[in-house]
């Protein structure tokens, strides 16, 4: 019998730089000159308002394990992880967007406990054929709680907190959702070179809706060592075959499944309620069932190795927020079981080391992965908005005998691509037409010119009709990478010096660049100034027919403020960057009395960077790490470059 | 409170699996703060709050369509960074932009309408129709009705196909009459007459100039009736106040406002008419110390700041005594047309304002135009404008400032899109009332984007 304590504490405290969709932000007043919003153009000023986070991140777990026979296995684990975090946001009085001033104070915990118990029971049925039987449970309850705090407007300078203002205002919020389940698993073994996994697990969430009971997730899996039959060559150190097949899901949200209205207030200060959620009694949890193929192994001594995965997903009952319909009320969306999302890829690792000797060594490693998602079927719906011009938009529908038809979107994508004049020209059952349609998980779709060459004739003059934009909503491509490329380097001289490279590349996808639209709009933007200019002459009348003649309309869809969209501005954000190059020296043994050996190392992190995206990072997004569909470019600080000088002592 | 479950003994499947996880898992319901589930809102006591919901949710309706209706009437400039800027600018209202303003507006209606339904069944028929929160109920499903009709360009209800927008006046007389008669019998004269003034506008509307005029005779020149807002809370803030004194998005630069009354001192001046006060910004030097900004959020637009709205509480009148006089003197222009009787009634309207008279005008044209910068100036900022201009349109009164304006058919700093004919007037079905409502799959309403 063992019984295993850890416990873990980490504080960070953090001093925010104003950021993003802000006015108060630093680069989007920085980036926007002349044209932001502090006064006189002096971005210093920003530094004034102060945004600071301080948390503490505690975890402890006990793991209790008992044999009681040597066949014999029980093991309980109970687990709590708690954090904390206190944010601070504090303008003074006179600050230039609040002249006022004011301050907000959120506090936020998040308590998450686990309660574990598994059993397996190992036995031989006969030469070569082993098993193993496992039953277990599971409790997990997360507990969350916000308090947000506001004060408004100073009396005059100082430093204040909430209770100081003359206005004030406070929101709470607890919520906890909790899950049960129990599972049981059954591994047989044959020659200890083939394996044969059978499970089934079963779960309970406080989320589910009225109607809905337990969910019940089955796996099988089987892998080969092939590598251990006496037909494998020698020189091939190891090789396994894996295939795997199984179910998970997710649960909805803490009050997605009921109908609920929201306490607010009105008629200035009174109580009221306002609708909130349309409610769902047969709300379930979304379904993934996967098919994993895959095999790994190395040659030569351990100097390649290599691991190829091929990936297909379905997810059925996906939890997707539906628009309700307006005019019945109850304005949003509610979650839903609609519809089926389709993700399949390929993962291929290759290590090799291309030199290994005492005086010098060169190790590669190469990685590759595929990521294909594709909204496939939405439960009907022909379009789901997620936000900023993100949709989901489905490959296919039912079709009247309930067959599977191409969608809309398939058609429009099918007529824009030029392969039919028209929709009507296309049988909508001939499904392999999809090789040519994308339905992303979400994807871009945008306004953007289909009359890029013609020349303007002042589109805003009285005597001629002009040519001006003609402007057309398209598909414009996925919101998430498709494609991903990195490497890792290693070069060693003796043991004194190390050469390290990281690099990565982020390919197939499109990012909105929002502050290259908005500067545009605010004749900032320098791709832009000429267009402008000449635009501007015209405008007052004084333009000569030879600036007239030099203007087009994708001049204008682009860069004139009325004409042109966010579509123009949505950009292929593919892009390599090199994350990582260090220097390490092994410094002399006696350098440092008492230590077995001392390393120093210089390190500089993302030093290089190649892309064509318009905007300013294609890698940062609004949302930063927060779990979201959706993704834009909006005045967010790019990647810092940032150099580390290390000292390594070891004792 | 919220109750949920985590399991549930009775569910009959997969039985021994539930048995033993019910074993496990007793005790573990799940009970979640911070929402109110529907059916514990059928309790009598609930139903003063369930009433401050609707008007809350009406206010914060109005107020969305005020910001965006103002930037398109004309009656502000967008001077900011909001993508709908620049398309409202040059007249366009896409549709998958107005989902807000269009199920906002329609979430109070329906809260109105299915709110009374509820007190309805809770209620005894006496205690409904003498009880002033069920009056007041009618009076905002009116208010909804006409803020609908004179905004969107169609009438779309409870997922119904598209009807005619002047449906939704035909609602809100209905549902005013049935203000009138509860609110009598509650003895709440305020709402009663509020209920006049709103049967007025709706009748204006629909062009039933005799009713029009016989209603709006009820309300007095110095009654007013508001939608509330309050620095309480941030869907309460009136949002015209923010977006032009804490932000600079809205600017009174280049309107038809800005030319009918200029202040002669930018700085101490709020303008020459109390009915659309504003400062000049733009000079450092010389400003307010109200002017937060020199130029607009989009870096280009001087800031001229309405002042209307000095205060994050700013109340909207829904009602006014004043537009009542002015629906006389209309209904006095599409009737005998006496221009000494007209004026008159322009006259009392300015006088409340402590404006001196004008005079007669000469002409019915002249008595047309004076009528329109009344109601330019009188109304500005209260999300009217738009329908005047479209009901002057269809009757083909192109000459009126309005029109012209407000559909870009004279100069103005920000013309109209030269692709269209006229600047829209009117909101169009919204992107999400097309997508999710089954009986406009096929609208012909709902083709294209505006």
């Amino acid at each position: 019998m063992t019984l295993q304590f850890n416990t873990n504490y980490a504080r960070r405290d953090v001093t925010w730089i104003p950021d993003g969709d802000n006015a108060e932000g630093f680069a989007l007043n920085v980036w926007r000159g002349p044209n932001g919003y502090t006064p006189d153009n002096d971005d210093s000023q920003v530094f004034d308002l102060s945004l600071e986070q301080l948390s503490n991140h505690y975890t402890t777990g006990l793991t209790w394990s008992w044999n009681p026979l040597p066949s014999m296995t029980h093991r309980v684990t109970a687990g709590i992880d708690f954090v904390e975090s206190d944010y601070r946001e504090f303008r003074p009085w006179g600050f230039y967007y609040d002249a006022l001033g004011d301050r907000e104070d959120d506090e936020w915990q998040r308590r998450t406990m686990t309660l574990d118990y598994s059993g397996t029971w190992s036995t031989r049925f006969m030469a070569g054929v082993g098993s193993s039987f496992s039953v277990g449970a599971q409790m997990y309850e997360e507990y969350r709680y916000g308090l947000n705090g506001f004060g408004y407007e100073w009396a005059g300078p100082g430093e204040f907190l909430v209770d100081n203002a003359a206005r004030t205002e406070a929101f709470e919020s607890r919520s906890t959702i909790t899950n049960g389940g129990f599972f049981f698993n059954e591994v047989l073994s044959f020659g200890d070179r083939v394996f044969l996994t059978g499970g089934l697990r079963f779960d309970g969430f406080s989320t589910f809706g009225e109607n809905y009971g337990l969910a019940a997730y089955p796996k099988i899996s089987l892998a080969y060592t092939i590598s251990d039959e006496n037909f494998w060559p020698s020189w091939w150190d190891g090789m396994k075959l894996r295939a795997a097949w199984g179910e998970s899901g997710r649960a909805p949200g803490t009050f997605d499944a009921v109908r609920t209205w929201e306490p607010v207030s009105g008629d200035e200060g009174q109580p009221a309620v306002t609708p909130d959620n349309v409610g769902n009694a047969d709300l379930g949890p979304e379904r993934s069932r996967e098919l994993e193929l895959g095999f790994e192994g190395s040659m030569f001594g351990g100097r390649v190795g290599f691991d190829v995965t091929r990936y297909i997903q379905k997810t059925y009952d996906a939890l997707i927020g539906v628009e309700q319909v307006p005019s019945l009320g109850f304005v949003g969306t509610q979650l839903e079981n609609v519809g089926e999302l389709r993700n399949n890829g390929w993962e291929v690792q290759l290590n090799a080391d291309v030199v290994r000797s005492a005086a010098f060594g060169w190790t590669v490693g190469l990685r590759y992965s595929t990521q294909k998602s594709e909204a496939w079927d939405l439960g009907g719906f022909e379009d789901i908005y997620v936000s900023w011009r993100q949709r989901l938009r489905p490959c296919t529908s039912a079709g009247g005998n309930g067959d599977r038809i191409l969608s809309e979107e398939a058609l429009r994508q099918l007529v824009h691509q030029g392969r039919y004049a028209d929709e009507g020209a296309i049988d909508r059952s001939d499904l392999g037409l999809l090789k040519h349609v994308e339905c992303p998980i979400p994807g871009y779709w945008h306004n953007v010119i289909v009359n890029d060459t013609a020349t303007v004739d002042n589109p805003w003059g009285t005597t001629a009709a002009g040519v001006r934009p003609e402007m057309e909503e398209r598909y414009l491509g996925p919101t998430y990478p498709t494609q991903t490329l990195g490497f890792n380097m290693q070069f060693s001289v003796g043991s004194w010096l190390t050469v390290d490279a990281v690099g990565e590349s982020q390919l197939g996808h499109v990012l909105s660049a929002g502050p290259a639209y908005q500067n545009a709009r605010r004749q900032v933007w320098p791709e832009c100034r000429e267009v402008q200019a000449l635009y501007n002459e015209v405008r007052a009348q004084s333009g000569t027919t030879a600036a007239r003649d030099a203007l087009n309309a994708y001049q204008l869809a682009k860069c004139i403020s009325g004409f042109t969209t966010y579509g123009m501005w949505i950009d292929d954000a593919d892009y390599f960057k090199l994350r990582s190059l260090s220097l390490s020296f092994r410094l002399p043994d006696n350098l440092f009395p008492g230590s077995r050996s001392a390393i120093f190392q210089l390190q500089g992190r993302n030093l290089l960077r190649i892309t064509d995206y318009v905007g300013i990072d294609p890698e940062v997004s609004e949302q930063g790490s927060q779990d979201s569909l959706w993704r834009q470019e909006y005045y967010n600080l790019p990647t810092h470059r940032s150099f580390i000088a290390s000292l390594r002592l070891e004792f | 409170m919220t109750r949920t479950h985590l399991l549930r003994c009775s569910g009959g499947r997969l039985l021994p699996g539930v048995i033993a996880c019910c074993v496990i898992l007793a005790g573990c319901d799940v009970t979640n703060p911070g929402r109110i589930q529907d059916e514990d809102l059928n309790d009598e006591l609930t139903f003063r709050a369930l009433v401050t919901g609707m008007s809350s949710d009406f206010s914060e309706g109005f107020m969305d369509l005020d910001f965006t209706m103002a930037r398109a009437n004309d009656e502000i400039t967008g001077s900011g960074s909001y993508f709908t800027t620049g398309l409202v600018r040059i007249g366009i209202f896409e549709r998958d932009d107005m989902n807000d303003q269009w199920g906002s507006m329609h979430r109070a209606r329906w809260v109105a309408e299915a709110g009374l339904e509820r007190m309805r069944e809770a209620m005894d028929d006496a205690t409904f129709n003498a009880s002033p929160l069920t009056a007041r109920a009618y009076l905002l499903a009116a208010f909804a009705h006409r803020a609908l009709g004179e905004c969107m360009c169609y009438a779309v209800l409870d997922g119904s196909p598209v009807m005619n927008h002047e449906v939704h006046f035909d609602s809100a007389i209905v549902r005013a009459d049935e203000a009138i008669r509860i609110g009598q019998a509650a003895g709440e004269s305020d709402l009663v007459t509020a209920a006049y003034g709103v049967r007025a506008q709706a009748n204006m509307h629909l062009r039933n100039w005799g009713a029009a005029a016989a209603d709006a005779n009820q309300v007095a020149t110095d009654f007013e009736y508001i939608a509330f807002y309050d620095a309480n809370s941030g869907r309460e803030e009136n949002t015209v106040y923010v977006e032009t004194h804490q932000r600079a998005e809205m600017s009174v630069y280049g309107t038809y406002a800005a030319t009918l009354n200029p202040p002669a001192n930018p700085a101490t001046d709020l303008g020459g008419d109390p009915r659309a006060p504003w400062f000049d910004c733009t000079d450092a030097g010389n400003r307010p110390p109200e002017c937060n900004s020199h130029q607009g959020a989009d870096g280009l637009t001087p800031h001229y700041m309405q002042r209307k709205y000095d205060n994050l509480g700013a109340d909207v009148p829904l009602v006014k005594g004043t537009e009542m006089r002015l629906i006389e003197a209309e209904a006095e222009l599409n009737g005998a047309a006496n221009l000494g009787t007209f004026v008159g009634f322009v006259n009392q309207a300015r006088s409340n304002y402590g404006l001196g008279p004008l005079a007669t005008p000469a002409t019915a044209n002249d008595a047309w135009i004076m009528l329109d910068n009344e109601r330019q100036l009188t109304l500005w900022l209260e999300v009217r404008r738009q329908a005047d201009a479209r009901r002057w349109d269809e009757d083909g009164r192109t000459f009126m400032p309005a029109v012209q304006y407000i559909m870009g058919l004279t100069a103005t700093p920000y013309e109209k899109d030269p692709g269209i004919a006229k600047r829209m007037t009117c909101v169009p079905i919204s992107f999400d009332e097309c997508a999710t409502n089954e009986n406009l799959a096929s609208a012909p309403e709902c083709e294209g984007n505006y």
